[in-house]
C-alpha cells in the first residue's frame, strides 16, 4: 500500500515537472524568437540564397529569374583574368599584412605589459584607430597623410628628415600602392590584436617567470620558453581574426585606390563587389563570395591545427 | 652595483622613448587632421607646410555646418539608424542571451552553434541576397532598409556577450525570485537586467562602433544622396575635396569622429574589458 502511494506520488511529480518543463521551454523560445527571426531573415536565409545563386547565371537588371547552370559559374569565375589578378593581389596583401600584424601587435602587447607609468595612455592611443571606421580611415589617409603635395608623410620625409628623394605619390605609384594599403590596415587593426595578446600575457602566472629566473634564464629565454608557449590560445584567436582581415580586404582599395593603379590593388572582395553592384552579375558574385568563404575556412583550419594544444 | 643601476636607468629611458614613439604613430594622423581643420585655407596651401596652426580659425567648421546641408542629412541618417539599431539589438540580445544563458530547453546547443556560425561568414555572402530582397520590398534608400540588416548583423556577437554575462550571475537570486512565484519575464527585467548592465554597456559600445562605421551595406543599399550615412557621404566629400578643399574635409572628418570618440571615452573600460575577457574565454 505504502509502496503503491509512493509510486503514485512520483508519477505525479514527474508529470508536474514535465508540465513545468514545457512551460519553461515555451518561455525560452518566446525570449529567443525575435532575435532569431532577424538572424534567420537577414543572415541564414541570405546564406542559403547566395549559395543557390552561386550555381546560377543571374543578371539582376535583365534576367527575370536566375537560370541554373551548375558548377559553370565557378569555372567562369576561376578562369576570369580579373579573378586571377585579384587572387594574386589578395595573396600579396595577406603575405605582407598577416605576419606584420602578428609581430607588431605582439611587440606592442609586450610593451603594454611592462610596468611603465603612463602605459594606459599608450594603450588608448594604440586602440584609437580600432573605433574609427575603415571608410573614414581611408579618407583620412588618402586625403591628408599619403597624398603627394599636402600629405603629412611626404612633409615629414622631405622637410623634417631631409629625405626628399623618398617622397612620392604613395597611392598612385604601382610599386607603393599595395604596401601603403597594408600599412594603413596595420595602423587600423594592430590595436585590437594587441589587446588580445595583452589579455593572454596577463593570464600567465607570475610564478612561471620566477621559476625561470631561478633557473637562470635571461629575458630572451623567458620570452621564448615561458611567454610564447603560454600564449597559444591568444595566437589561435589573433590568427583567426587576422586571417579574416587579410582576406576580406574591401574598403581600403575601394576608397583609397579604386583598385588601381593598373589593377594592382584589385582584391578578391572588391572583385566580388564589382560583379554584384557594378555588373549586377549576382550568380558570379555569389560564387566568388563563397570562394572567399572557402579560403577563410581553409586558412582558419590550418591556423587551428598549427596552434592546437596538447590538452590532457 | 652602480653599473647595474645605470643600465636599468638607460633601459627605462629607451622603453619610454619606444612608448612615446608607438603612441605618436597611432595618434599623429588624428592630430594632423584636427590641426588642419583649425587652419585657414591660405595657411593650409602655404608652402612650406606648417604643422601647428599659426592662427586658429573655425571657418572650416562654419563652412561644414552652415553651407553643406548634405552633411547635416548624412549626420541625421547615421544618428537615427545607429540609435534605433542599437536599442533593438540591446533588447533582443538581452532576451535571447538570458534564454541561452539561464534557461534549459531542447535545441539550445544547436541554435547557439548556428548563431556563432554566422559570425564567421564574410558580409558579402549576406549582402547580395539582402540587396535583391530589399529591391523587391522597396526598402532600398530607406532608413529601415539599413536598420533591419544592421540589427541582424550585430545580434550574434551581442547574444554571445549577453549569454556570458547572464551565465556569470549567481543563480541564487534567480532561484529565490522563482520560488516567490515571479515569472521569467519579471525575473529578466527586475532581477537580472540591473545586474547585467556592464554586459549591456559592452554590447552597446561594440554595436554602436560597428553601426556608426558600417560601409559596405550602406554603399550598396543607399543609392540617393538623401539616404547616405556618414561613412558613405564622407567618401563623396573627399572626391570633391581633391580639387577643392582640405580644410572642410578635415573639419567634416573631425565632426564624424566626435560622437564615436565621446562614446569611446565614456565607455572605454567596457570595450577593453569585453575584448580581453572574450579573449580569455577563448
Amino acid at each position: 500500500m505504502g509502496i503503491h502511494l509512493a509510486h503514485l506520488n512520483e508519477a505525479g511529480a514527474k508529470k508536474r515537472r514535465s508540465r513545468r518543463q514545457v512551460i519553461e521551454e515555451i518561455t525560452a523560445y518566446a525570449f529567443l524568437l525575435p532575435a532569431l527571426l532577424f538572424v534567420f531573415a537577414f543572415m541564414l536565409y541570405p546564406m542559403l540564397h547566395s549559395f543557390l545563386l552561386s550555381f546560377t547565371e543571374y543578371d539582376f537588371v535583365y534576367d527575370k529569374a536566375p537560370t541554373f547552370v551548375g558548377l559553370r559559374t565557378y569555372l567562369e569565375v576561376l578562369q576570369d583574368d580579373f579573378f586571377q589578378i585579384s587572387l594574386k593581389n589578395t595573396a600579396y596583401f595577406a603575405l605582407g599584412f598577416f605576419p606584420l600584424l602578428v609581430i607588431i601587435s605582439l611587440g606592442i602587447a609586450l610593451l603594454l605589459n611592462l610596468p611603465l607609468r603612463g602605459n594606459t595612455v599608450v594603450r588608448t592611443s594604440v586602440f584609437l584607430p580600432v573605433i574609427v571606421s575603415l571608410a573614414l580611415t581611408g579618407v583620412m589617409f588618402q586625403g591628408m597623410i599619403l597624398s603627394g603635395k599636402f600629405g603629412l608623410l611626404n612633409h615629414i620625409l622631405g622637410n623634417v628628415l631631409g629625405l626628399k628623394s623618398w617622397t612620392r605619390e604613395w597611392l598612385t605609384d604601382p610599386r607603393t600602392a599595395m604596401p601603403a594599403l597594408i600599412a594603413v590596415s596595420l595602423w587600423k587593426y594592430v590595436g585590437f590584436e594587441a589587446l588580445i595578446f595583452l589579455a593572454g600575457l596577463q593570464a600567465i602566472p607570475e610564478a612561471l617567470y620566477d621559476a625561470a629566473k631561478v633557473d637562470g634564464a635571461n629575458a630572451w629565454q623567458r620570452l621564448v620558453h615561458v611567454t610564447l608557449p603560454n600564449l597559444r590560445e591568444s595566437f589561435t584567436l589573433v590568427g583567426i581574426w587576422g586571417i579574416i582581415q587579410s582576406i576580406k580586404v574591401f574598403e581600403q582599395p575601394f576608397i583609397m585606390t579604386q583598385g588601381g593603379p593598373a589593377n594592382s590593388t584589385l582584391t578578391l572582395y572588391y572583385y566580388t563587389w564589382i560583379n554584384a553592384f557594378d555588373f549586377f552579375e549576382m550568380g558570379k558574385a555569389s560564387a566568388s563570395a563563397y570562394l572567399i568563404c572557402f579560403l577563410i575556412l581553409v586558412f582558419s583550419l590550418v591556423n587551428m591545427y598549427l596552434t592546437r594544444g596538447e590538452r590532457v | 652595483m652602480q653599473q647595474a643601476t645605470i643600465l636599468k636607468w638607460v633601459n627605462q629611458v629607451i622603453l619610454y622613448f619606444l612608448a612615446v614613439f608607438v603612441s605618436l604613430i597611432f595618434v599623429a594622423p588624428f592630430i594632423w587632421v584636427v590641426f588642419t581643420s583649425l587652419k585657414s585655407d591660405s595657411e593650409i596651401f602655404h608652402v612650406p607646410i606648417t604643422i601647428f596652426p599659426q592662427h586658429i580659425v573655425f571657418t572650416q567648421y562654419e563652412h561644414v555646418l552652415r553651407e553643406m546641408s548634405e552633411f547635416a542629412i548624412y549626420f541625421a541618417n547615421t544618428v537615427i539608424v545607429s540609435v534605433v539599431s542599437l536599442v533593438i539589438v540591446l533588447v533582443l540580445s538581452s532576451l535571447a542571451g538570458y534564454a541561452f544563458g539561464c534557461m534549459s530547453f531542447r535545441g539550445n546547443q544547436l541554435l547557439l552553434t548556428l548563431v556563432l556560425l554566422v559570425l564567421t561568414i564574410p558580409y558579402a555572402v549576406y549582402l547580395i541576397p539582402v540587396f535583391i530582397l530589399e529591391n523587391r520590398l522597396n526598402l532600398v534608400d530607406t532608413r529601415l532598409g539599413l536598420i533591419l540588416p544592421y540589427t541582424a548583423l550585430n545580434l550574434p556577437l551581442a547574444i554571445f556577450i549577453m549569454r556570458g554575462t547572464f551565465r556569470n550571475i549567481p543563480s541564487e537570486l534567480e532561484d529565490a525570485a522563482l520560488i516567490d512565484g515571479a515569472s521569467r519575464l519579471q525575473i529578466w527585467y527586475r532581477v537580472m537586467m540591473p545586474i547585467a548592465m556592464p554586459g549591456v554597456a559592452t554590447t552597446g559600445i561594440f554595436t554602436f562602433v560597428m553601426v556608426w562605421s558600417e560601409f559596405m551595406f550602406a554603399r550598396a543599399l543607399m543609392l540617393s544622396r538623401n539616404a547616405y550615412t556618414l561613412p558613405i557621404g564622407i567618401t563623396f566629400l573627399q572626391s570633391e575635396a581633391q580639387s577643392w578643399n582640405f580644410g572642410v574635409l578635415a573639419a567634416a572628418i573631425v565632426l564624424t569622429l566626435l560622437p564615436v570618440l565621446i562614446v569611446f571615452i565614456i565607455l572605454q573600460r567596457f570595450l577593453v574589458k569585453g575584448i580581453m575577457e572574450g579573449a580569455l574565454k577563448g
